[in-house]
């Protein structure tokens, strides 16, 4: 079976989710094409972010995280295959037909019966490497929370980020969140997402906002503190809610 | 000691004992005849005309059982209208209705700026006794009912035969609405809100609607129906917990 995603990056890992449920298969990825499924699905207007996304640099990074599932057979750039699966198709069911969870989207999107178990297991494999640190944090410009920097401010005293954490993501975002919260934290850059995927699961838990990483995370299953999008505090709403014990929510 | 202020009314109170724990448990303070204060402090009105005049001294006697009940709660008493709390409860109505439309107890969590878990929606906050009356217990109020209410009842009314095995919890005048549109029942007259969660807690399954009585279902984590309102999405309503023992009609 031959899949098919246009990104963006978190909305590619959460439809990995299905890929597994539906089985195995061959897995493509349309470079440059987010704005022309955007314009498809949502009127028409592309924010500036997703201009040229995914880009090929983009795949490169993601290729050997998406070649760790055991249930992809191969990954590729896509060009002009048969797609049995068009997983952009969500886009057209998430925000409109249903509020709630990315997973929860997909299979509604593609007719799979789930129950509310389906929508908390994890779907991402990745292989062990020694821990680098207790703790890994992202904080990505959007996405960001009402009421967000006390929360924040607790968790790096409680949790102790000066010593415990390593902060993943742009530097651009590490110098942004020692400036907001006037915090040193060391910054751990990666070659790729794997390498990405494997420091987290390494971790004992993640801290973020609703960024690609915190997809990671979720997809290996692992205890998150989330900062929820302030356009979306109800829970119920939130893509990003997963109703797993492991995981918190501000 | 930390001490928490309530002025209700009754459902509002018992989703609000899900954070008292978190926030360190302590004294409970029941404000009485306060509602209108703080709705006109919230919402710029008195607020719908049932509610004025609560909570009672009355409400007070019949709560003060189940909330002695609780161990996060050391005392409880009723407010002297000039201790500052350490924890107005009431504040939940900053948010709730206004900048967030859901769940009760998610309410107060943000109000209150609580870390929330995963299974928040499932979290259980009261205790009581069991005591078994009938296996299905029946509530319905007069408010909160959705337009095909009624016969959602009757359907539920034959499917559990709860002519023979329901008991109905309420009013004189919930009850005779009862009978009169749905059918025959019981009834128990709780001596108090611990008796009325003791009955709750001895049942197989609860039904009511939007009511104080499935505060404390939830409360319990009882496998209960509930008749929703119909103005606001499920998602968004207030008393909505997706939980796999929750039926919503």
């Amino acid at each position: 079976m031959n899949f098919s995603q246009s990104g963006n990056l978190g909305d590619l890992l959460y439809s990995l989710s299905v890929v597994k449920k539906m089985g195995s298969g061959d897995f493509y990825v349309k470079l440059r094409n987010i704005p022309n499924v955007i314009q498809k699905y949502n009127n028409g207007h592309v924010p500036p972010e997703y201009v040229d996304k995914l880009s090929q640099k983009d795949f490169d990074l993601l290729k050997p995280l998406l070649e760790a599932q055991d249930y992809i057979d191969s990954v590729s750039v896509y060009t002009n295959e048969k797609i049995d699966v068009d997983l952009d198709d969500f886009r057209g069911v998430i925000h409109s037909k249903m509020n709630g969870n990315f997973l929860q989207a997909f299979y509604m999107t593609h007719n799979i019966q789930y129950t509310s178990d389906d929508l908390i297991q994890p779907w991402l494999t990745v292989p062990k490497i020694a821990p680098i640190a207790k703790y890994v944090v992202a904080r990505s410009p959007r996405w960001r929370g009402n009421n967000s920097v006390q929360y924040w401010e607790q968790l790096i005293k409680d949790y102790d980020f000066e010593k415990n954490a390593v902060f993943v993501g742009l530097p651009e975002e590490h110098k942004d969140f020692e400036q907001t919260f006037n915090v040193k934290i060391q910054y751990h850059p990666v070659k790729d997402f794997l390498e990405l995927a494997q420091v987290i699961d390494a971790s004992e838990m993640f801290f973020g906002n609703q960024t690609f990483t915190y997809g990671i995370a979720q997809g290996l299953g692992k205890s998150t503190v989330l900062e929820t999008f302030s356009a979306r505090i109800n829970l119920l709403v939130n893509e990003c809610f997963f109703a797993r014990p492991n995981c918190y929510y501000f | 000691m930390n001490t928490f202020l309530h002025s209700g009314t009754l459902g509002d109170l018992i989703y609000s004992l899900s954070i008292v724990e978190k926030l360190g448990s302590g004294k409970f303070l029941i404000a009485l005849e306060n509602v209108a204060n703080v709705t006109r402090q919230y919402f710029g009105h008195d607020g719908i005309e049932d509610h004025r005049n609560r909570l009672t001294t009355q409400d007070y006697i019949s709560l003060y059982p189940l909330l002695k009940h609780q161990s996060y709660l050391t005392e409880v008493e009723a407010w002297d209208k000039t201790t500052q709390p350490t924890y107005n409860l009431d504040d939940f109505r900053k948010i709730q209705f206004k900048s967030f439309m859901g769940n009760y107890v998610e309410g107060y969590h943000r109000a209150f700026n609580i870390l929330m878990s995963g299974n928040i929606y499932n979290d259980t906050w009261l205790d009581a006794d069991v005591k078994t009356i009938k296996p299905v217990v029946v509530c319905r109020s007069t408010r909160y009912r959705c337009p095909n209410g009624d016969e959602n009842h009757k359907q539920l009314y034959n499917t559990y035969d709860i002519k023979n095995h329901g008991v109905f919890i309420g009013s004189d005048a919930e009850y005779n609405d009862y009978c009169n549109i749905v059918g025959d029942i019981d009834r128990y007259n709780v001596s108090d809100f611990l008796d009325m969660a003791n009955v709750i807690n001895g049942s197989e399954l609860f039904i009511s609607n939007q009511t104080f009585a499935f505060s404390l279902a939830m409360g319990l984590g009882k496998q209960s129906i509930l008749e929703t309102r119909k103005d606001l999405h499920l998602l968004t309503n207030e008393c909505y917990f997706p939980r796999k023992n929750v039926r919503y009609i």
